[in-house]
């Protein structure tokens, strides 16, 4: 009995003297005003050119700068850029940047950086490539100014140099935009509001960043990622923690300010907190996508994906993937409601017809062919997706392979365009940060370049890439918004892809962090903590 | 035992090539492709094709694993995919947590259970060892992540002594080291405290029945040197064991431990790299485990023959 008493307070003693230890160590460099955020995905690649990953971007908005930037209004405003002016025939626009802008190695930035680096961005993004399609040219007239020439008016230029989600267009001095865009940046030099700290990358669980003390913000407020960019804080850390119970209570313990993605079951829980804040940063929101792969049998038939279109509901896939309607929102717009282009237009019904759809599968001439789906289970937020597709397509006659896979797996398996029998697939779901798809170039959903240019799925109509072309050649936002329609109709009518609807993710935070911005991606400028 | 050991060591040898052939063959066959994981959702297949071409992801492979040796024969582990960064440095990185966490969790549990283990032998039968045994039984069956959640609730949560999650190195202060790891330490030493004191229990109660021991208490020895002299260093090799393969596991795999009190050590790097398909640090980090336990097995032979003088290679 003495033994298990004598144990049982050494035990106690040691636990007290750790607490104590602890408490009474130096906490270090407590002057310094460190933000500790936890990141919706780590970032371990670096390079916001050469990956779509929204890490990346994260991690891009954090030391790099954009010539311009979209605002809160969707108007492309100069960031980097003091001045520009266009010509009267539209065709040469030129871009004077702001006094004062260094990287972060000390080296001013200069045209030909910039040059670089849209070139780079070009040959990779989406937007890019359709802009350097309209490019004939890029000059730096001198160390500031430089023109970019088109072949013919392209009514995208400011747009797709403002563009706020992946790829997002940053400077990179020329020694590192000059590196082949499929191949990563081996440097981090920046001209961003914050310098990276390469000796305490940790890949996968901590990228630190500190104030970039030479950066001259713009006199402007901030609006999304244009206007000033000012840093008042010393130090940011954007941590990975995987367990979403441990996040909620690092943030509920204070050992934490930030968290960008706290899971939505765990919303109740922090709400309760009188220290916590709730924001919903993103007003645009996420959207859900359902996609089919139109080179094989049974959804090489229009019909037949009109029969699964006619099927499903919104609602649905929203009750099982966020299951609180304060963060969902039936959208149809294929451009993200709540935007220019946003348009119901083609949209069917918000209630599923399985009549009809039973009828356009009978017209379809469906055979029985089993449809594979591939159903990621791993990442929270996709995994009730298929699911929902696949008890809509039985209820209807359709016979289904769901198989289950991490993410990764579906990743790689989805870039196949084999017969799905031999390891190719026939549909499935995935999310995007709606800013992603604001217009008909940069939402890849409406993409129908076939096998060779287009997207996962493979959608192939001369049709709509004729629209697409007249869109960007168009200047006139009317004009614009008119083909957008059109182009949706079509896609509709097509099931070039479902739209799932539209989810918000709100970030948490600590109420001593003031000044948290609402912008399409995370930002740090502007947070002040007390 | 100079000579045990060098053979042993030069065993590693084609254990560790083995190890390299099978892991490099299993990831190049599994599904999956760290070009379309590089490029990112919005990616086409055109740019993952040419990201593929870059990493040399699209020759045989063959040619890519003759590569790979002659850089391991060269000193060099590779360098991450995703990363760019050395695979040596990122598991230099992940190593610390992981060792910190294996010797406080053994050293904590030794204390522990040896004595516990013990006093349910010396008392047998008694209220105490039905106690010791059944406490044993809740440790077995109570998942990790439900102890872990539990300490930080409430050591954490309500009375603030610990931090919920995280690491600080050594160098950063003793103080925040030992903070950091005291739940997770507690979180795991349950199951090896259960498994240790009930080996220790069974070693020692055979022992306890030997001639030898009823000659002590005969000769009139205290019962407590009886018990430490005689039977625990007597009872010391299926320990001895149970603790080595305890060290082999805490180093190879406390995935959820460390994801639950956000430690970044080597099993949440190999999880992290397999869903990423990093090939470079999944070879490297297997490398390195099975050295690892290449050596530990070879402390706990030598640790027999300081136990049991009886024993010689």
């Amino acid at each position: 009995m003495d033994h298990v008493r004598r144990w049982t307070g050494l035990t106690a003693a040691l636990l007290a003297a750790a607490a104590v230890l602890g408490a009474t160590a130096p906490a270090g460099a407590e002057d310094q005003k460190v933000l500790k955020a936890v990141m919706g995905t780590p970032a371990r690649i670096l390079d916001p050119i050469f990956t779509t990953a929204y890490a990346a971007r994260n991690h891009g908005y954090m030391i790099f700068d954009t010539l311009f930037a979209i605002d809160e209004t969707f108007v492309p405003k100069p960031q980097m850029v003091k001045e520009w002016s266009v010509s009267k025939d539209q065709l040469t626009y030129t871009f004077t940047l702001r006094d004062g802008l260094k990287w972060h190695d000390g080296a001013p930035v200069t045209s030909e950086d910039c040059i670089a680096s849209i070139k780079r961005w070009g040959a990779v993004d989406g937007m890019g490539q359709k802009l350097m399609d309209f490019t004939k040219d890029m000059v730096a007239v001198n160390d500031k100014t430089f023109t970019l020439v088109l072949k013919e008016p392209y009514g995208l230029v400011l747009q797709s140099l403002g563009k706020p989600s992946s790829n997002v267009p940053f400077m990179m001095p020329k020694r590192i935009a000059m590196t082949d865009a499929h191949e990563q940046i081996k440097e981090q030099i920046g001209s961003g509001p914050f310098k990276f700290v390469a000796a305490e990358f940790q890949p996968d669980s901590k990228v630190v960043y500190v104030k970039n003390t030479d950066y001259v913000p713009r006199a402007e407020p901030p609006s999304w990622a244009s206007g000033g960019k000012i840093v008042k804080v010393d130090r940011v850390e954007h941590l990975n923690i995987t367990d979403a119970q441990t996040i909620a209570n690092a943030l509920i313990n204070g050992e934490i300010d930030y968290v960008e993605q706290p899971a939505i079951d765990m919303l109740p829980l922090l709400q309760k907190e009188s220290k916590i804040t709730i924001f919903n940063y993103n007003p645009l929101g996420f959207v859900g996508m359902s996609r089919m792969n139109q080179l094989y049998p049974p959804f090489n038939n229009p019909k037949i994906r009109q029969a699964v279109l006619h099927a499903v509901s919104q609602e649905d896939y929203l009750e099982a993937q966020i299951g609180n309607a304060e963060y969902f929102k039936v959208c149809k717009a294929m451009f993200i409601c709540g935007t220019p282009l946003a348009t119901d237009a083609g949209a069917p019904p918000s209630k599923p017809d399985l009549a009809l759809a039973k009828k356009l599968l009978e017209e379809g001439g469906y055979d029985g062919t089993p449809v594979v789906v591939m159903q990621p289970t791993d990442i929270s937020i996709l995994a009730p997706l298929a699911p929902v597709t696949v008890q809509a397509m039985r209820a209807i006659g359709m016979k289904v392979d769901m198989q289950s896979m991490d993410w990764q797996t579906l990743v790689g398996r989805r870039a196949k365009q084999d017969p799905p029998a031999q390891g190719g697939w026939n549909m499935f779901h995935t999310t995007w940060v709606a800013a992603d798809m604001l217009t008909p170039v940069q939402n890849l959903g409406v993409n129908a370049r076939g096998k060779t240019g287009g997207w996962f799925g493979w959608p192939d109509d001369p049709e709509v890439e004729k629209l697409r072309d007249q869109f960007v050649r168009s200047t006139d936002p009317a004009k614009q918004k008119e083909i957008a329609e059109a182009i949706q109709v079509k896609a509709y009518e097509d099931v070039m892809w479902i739209p799932t609807g539209m989810y918000f993710q709100p970030m948490a935070y600590r109420t001593n962090l003031v000044g948290v911005l609402k912008a399409p991606a995370p930002l740090f400028w502007n947070i002040e903590k007390h | 035992m100079g000579a045990f050991v060098v053979k042993r060591l030069l065993a590693t040898i084609p254990v560790m090539a083995m190890v390299a052939l099978v892991v490099f063959l299993i990831l190049r066959l599994s599904p999956g492709d760290p070009a379309a994981i590089l490029a990112g959702d919005a990616a086409t297949p055109e740019n993952i094709a040419k990201i593929r071409a870059t990493l040399g992801l699209d020759r045989p492979i063959l040619v890519q694993f003759v590569d790979w040796v002659w850089q391991l024969l060269n000193g060099d582990l590779g360098t991450s995919l995703l990363s760019l960064q050395p695979v040596a440095l990122t598991i230099g990185q992940r190593v610390g947590p992981t060792v910190s966490l294996a010797v406080t969790t053994i050293v904590f549990s030794v204390i522990v259970a040896v004595p516990l283990g013990v006093i349910a032998a010396w008392k047998h039968g008694t209220w105490i060892d039905r106690g010791v045994m059944g406490l044993s039984v809740v440790g077995f069956s109570v998942p990790v992540f439900v102890l872990g959640y539990g300490w930080i609730y409430g050591l954490a949560m309500q009375l603030r002594l610990f931090p919920v999650q995280g690491y600080s190195s050594l160098a950063d202060g003793f103080g925040p080291f030992i903070q950091h790891l005291v739940l997770p330490t507690l979180t795991l030493s349950v199951i090896f405290i259960a498994l240790i004191a009930r080996m220790t229990r069974a070693s020692v109660l055979e022992i306890l029945t030997e001639d030898y021991i009823r000659t002590a208490h005969a000769k009139g020895v205290s019962e407590q040197r009886v018990l430490i002299h005689h039977a625990l260093r007597n009872a010391a090799v299926p320990i001895v064991s149970v603790i080595g393969i305890g060290i082999a596991l805490l180093i190879g795999g406390v995935v959820v431990t460390e994801s639950v009190f956000n430690l970044p050590g080597l099993g949440r790097l190999t999880v992290d790299a397999v869903l990423a398909r990093d090939y470079p640090i999944i070879q490297g980090v297997i490398l390195v485990f099975s050295a690892a336990y290449v050596l530990i097995n070879l402390m706990i032979d030598i640790a027999y023959t300081v136990f049991d003088p009886r024993i010689r290679y």
